[in-house]
């Protein structure tokens, strides 16, 4: 399968996003689409890596791959299926390639 | 004549009022913050702050509220105004000359709900039906209109449990408490069929039974918040011998209480999320048990027998 993104692609969440945590899920508020989303353990791996820790997609995969003892290939297809759909529902953007960090 | 001549309950609050009204009368000492003067006044519309502007179920009486002003609450319904104003513990009525629903009902199902809800953060309002089992928790019923809700009520409080609420439901989301209002009911049904009513009022007429409104005689217990025991959501289903209750989790939870909390046509993003926030935190603290019956018998409600069943559990907290 194709991949998405590159590595050092970084992603960017909307900050007007209400996060709160019910039983053993996280659900995710958007105001402005007047809709929810769940997220699984995974996604919420990934949201955080993202919101707290500004990381780029590689390392995410590699945190994916180690946390769920998965391979590589298929914590990055399943990254890259769930910022797929985050940036799909309007909920985060990949940031420009030229920004510095 | 004093302004404390005569003392009302309304929800876990206190009003003092020169002149009778149709209220529960109040015999508790409550501090300062939960006590109100009521008096009659003129009660401007304000030009700015709308946060609410919708026609009543009867599609006739129009329902606006303004908070622009922090402390201060304005809601004017069909041709009534009223100003709640916590900065000085006042509520201040504008009544029409032909008022046809008494003004304590208006009081107890619009105004306060709304004042209460805006003025202090941690409230919420639930479309829901509630009771008390026997050892003084609650217990809340949501559900689409026409699940069963306050029929639910009505029979469970005949085998002995108290009636709480009916239509609306206030809840403490900082305190995890219901916070109880006079025992009514709303019923699609014959005035005589709740013959424990003290009395009855036509509020929508419907095409082959009437809603009526019925007013209960007041609990014995004078407490007005109750601690939250569970959440059950009805839903009525086709198929018979196929009820269950199932706890949901997470977003399936979430879900039905989000659709069954009051929100306002024109709330800012911040009422929205604290609203969400404070409704999570309800799901976070009460088990949502989503119940689905077969209606059946009208005179036998299938619901009731298995809530009973479920309450009386020895594994029931």
């Amino acid at each position: 399968m194709k991949n998405k993104f590159l590595p050092t692609d970084r992603f960017s969440l909307r900050p007007d996003l209400v996060v709160e945590e019910v039983d053993d899920e996280v659900i995710v508020l958007d105001l402005e689409g007047n809709q929810y989303f769940g997220l699984n353990n995974v996604g919420w791996m990934i949201w955080k890596a993202i919101a707290d820790e500004d990381r780029p997609l590689e390392e995410i995969v590699s945190s994916i791959a180690t946390q769920f003892e998965i391979d590589g290939a298929l914590a990055r297809q399943d990254a890259e299926a769930f910022l797929v759909e985050l940036i799909e529902a309007g909920l985060a953007t990949k940031q420009p390639l030229n920004q510095d960090k | 004549m004093s302004d404390e001549a005569y003392r009302y309950d309304l929800y876990d609050q206190c009003l003092l009022s020169a002149e009778p009204q149709a209220l529960t009368r109040s015999d508790g000492d409550l501090p300062a913050d939960k006590v109100w003067r009521l008096k009659s006044g003129s009660v401007e519309e304000p030009a700015t702050g709308c946060v609410h502007d919708i026609l009543d179920f009867d599609g006739i009486k129009r329902l606006r509220v303004w908070h622009d002003i922090p402390g201060k609450v304005v809601v004017s319904y069909d041709e009534t105004r009223v100003e709640w104003d916590a900065t000085r513990q006042q509520i201040v009525l504008d009544l029409s000359r032909d008022l046809a629903i008494p003004v304590g009902v208006i009081l107890e199902r619009v105004v306060a709900p709304l004042a209460l809800m805006l003025l202090k953060p941690s409230m919420i309002a639930l479309h829901a039906s509630a009771i008390a089992d026997k050892e003084g928790r609650a217990w809340i019923f949501i559900g689409n209109s026409g699940a069963g809700k306050s029929t639910t009520a009505l029979e469970l409080m005949r085998r002995g449990l108290t009636l709480l609420a009916d239509d609306l439901v206030l809840v403490d989301t900082n305190t995890m408490e219901l916070i109880a209002a006079t025992p009514t009911l709303r019923l699609f049904d014959q005035p005589e069929s709740v013959p424990e009513a003290v009395q009855n009022q036509l509020v929508m007429p419907g095409a082959n039974l009437n809603k009526y409104w019925y007013q209960l005689a007041d609990r014995k217990e004078r407490r007005r918040r109750f601690e939250i025991a569970g959440i059950f959501s009805l839903q009525p289903i086709r198929e018979q011998n196929s009820s269950s209750i199932q706890e949901l989790q997470g977003t399936e939870s979430i879900a039905q209480v989000l659709a069954q909390a009051f929100d306002l046509t024109h709330g800012s993003s911040q009422f929205r999320a604290r609203r969400f926030q404070k409704l999570c935190t309800l799901a976070r603290n009460s088990p949502v048990l989503q119940l689905s019956y077969y209606p059946g018998d009208r005179e036998k409600p299938a619901q009731v027998a298995k809530i009973l069943r479920y309450l009386n559990r020895e594994d029931v907290q």
